[in-house]
């Protein structure tokens, strides 16, 4: 009949304009806006993940520095603070390690503040952990109170005094910053 | 009748459907090419870079697990994850937030529950000093890497993605910085890195767990609180911790099946 022809273009009309889409997101959208491994396994920039596995690792763990303070590691180990990184209380390897070789001074903080960021008493912490008050446990020591007072009697390294046959004569001299 | 001579309306039918062939047959050319490279592989598009074995995204599906009872506060975490990843100052990509709640009697105080996080924890806590706390305990928090995670979803270039070992990832070259994801985490874990305008949060150290080590945050923590697990090894702790003890995660009404599990979550916990 007369009329199916229109029906027929009409028809012809949008699969012409589908088709017409599907060539322009095929060659502009895909080819030339779309960015270098963007839909891959999903609508990311796939080329990123390479990226974010390449970025520096900085703390190597204490195992690290074993290789060349192995008296200090070896103390380290078998004394209380063992689950305590070097790290934590020095600096990240890299900043002290560069290609194999000794590249910058590692930091040294002796400030009691250092000691009472974990062993300050505070309500919060589970009350096994040892923890003090700074003021009493001076007073009950009978010590002085000054800047690297935990010294006198603690070696940071391996800081209980259960664990040594003498007092500690406090952490072995390193060059200071 | 038919005309011999090629009309227009021929020409036209005709090279529409010459090119709607073609483009039907490199369609399913390109899908094919696709699909045909290792579905498994993490390797850039990069043909040079394709001949070296790579990290098998799909033999790993990284979980996080936190154990309240251990945390002592005393902030390494969010010390180590800064000195990892650069994190700007005055922004945290982890931090740990102190609960100092009242007993239970008398009933007035029963609701004043006190949360604080100064500096994120950076540089530890100091006693809060009030009378009549009944429980205290800190709750390290940071990006859950929520399975269904809302911030992938309104990410509108697709800056913001999952990973097919579970870490959601945020790319820098294509985030824009519209602070639309920022919004949309409801566990407030992204910002806004002020140097680069784009969006920035944990990446679960991404570049360590691919070469076997773990976060850096979960390295230094001296207490074990932090634990870092892969469910797909048969033998890890974590999986195994996850399967026998309670845990619990935080929000899950809000749906987002996050990946970071608690022991020792209490009620009081936002």
């Amino acid at each position: 009949m007369e009329s199916s022809k229109h029906v027929i273009r009409v028809f012809l009309l949008l699969v012409l304009a589908i088709v017409g889409y599907a060539v322009f997101r095929t060659i502009f959208v895909t080819m030339v806006l779309e960015p270098k491994g963007y839909g891959m396994y999903g609508p990311y920039r796939h080329d990123d993940v390479a990226i974010q596995m390449a970025k520096e690792v900085r703390h190597m763990g204490s195992e690290a520095c074993n290789e060349c303070h192995d008296d200090i590691y070896a103390e380290h180990e078998a004394g209380s603070h063992q689950p305590v990184l070097c790290e934590n209380c020095h600096a990240p390897y890299v900043f002290h390690v560069k290609d194999e070789d000794r590249y910058a001074p590692m930091p040294i903080a002796k400030s009691y503040e250092l000691c009472l960021r974990c062993h300050r008493e505070t309500e919060a912490r589970p009350v096994d952990f040892p923890q003090q008050n700074l003021q009493a446990h001076l007073k009950e020591q009978g010590a002085e109170p000054g800047d690297e007072v935990c010294f006198d009697c603690h070696d940071p390294h391996s800081p209980a005094l259960e664990d040594e046959s003498e007092p500690a004569p406090g952490p072995e001299s390193q060059p200071e910053q | 009748m038919k005309d011999k001579k090629q009309t227009r309306r021929d020409f036209v039918k005709s090279v529409v459907g010459y090119t709607s062939g073609g483009l039907v047959v490199h369609l399913l050319g390109e899908a094919s090419a696709e699909t045909a490279g290792n579905e498994g592989d993490v390797r850039p598009v990069s043909k040079a870079i394709r001949e070296e074995e790579g990290y098998r995204w799909d033999m790993h599906e990284y979980a996080y697990l936190i154990d309240t009872s251990k945390c002592i506060g005393c902030g390494f975490c969010v010390l180590a994850c800064k000195r990892e990843n650069d994190v700007p100052e005055g922004f945290n990509r982890t931090w740990v937030e102190r609960y100092i709640v009242p007993e239970f009697e008398p009933e007035e105080q029963r609701g004043e529950v006190h949360v604080d996080s100064p500096d994120g924890g950076l540089f530890g806590f100091e006693p809060h000093g009030a009378a009549g706390t009944g429980k205290a305990f800190f709750v390290p928090k940071l990006c859950n890497h929520c399975r269904a995670t809302p911030c992938t979803q309104v990410c509108p270039v697709g800056a913001s993605y999952s990973t097919k070992d579970g870490v959601v990832l945020v790319d820098k070259g294509m985030c824009i910085g519209c602070g639309y994801c920022v919004q949309a985490c409801p566990y407030g874990s992204r910002f806004i890195d002020p140097a680069s305008h784009t969006a920035s949060k944990c990446t679960w150290c991404y570049h360590r767990i691919t070469k076997g080590l773990k976060t850096a945050c979960v390295t230094v923590c001296p207490v074990g609180a932090r634990q870092f697990g892969d469910l797909k090894d048969v033998y890890d702790p974590v999986r195994k911790i996850l399967s026998h003890e309670r845990v619990r995660v935080l929000q899950q009404e809000l749906l987002t099946k996050p990946q970071c599990y608690y022991l020792g979550l209490d009620q009081e916990v936002r």
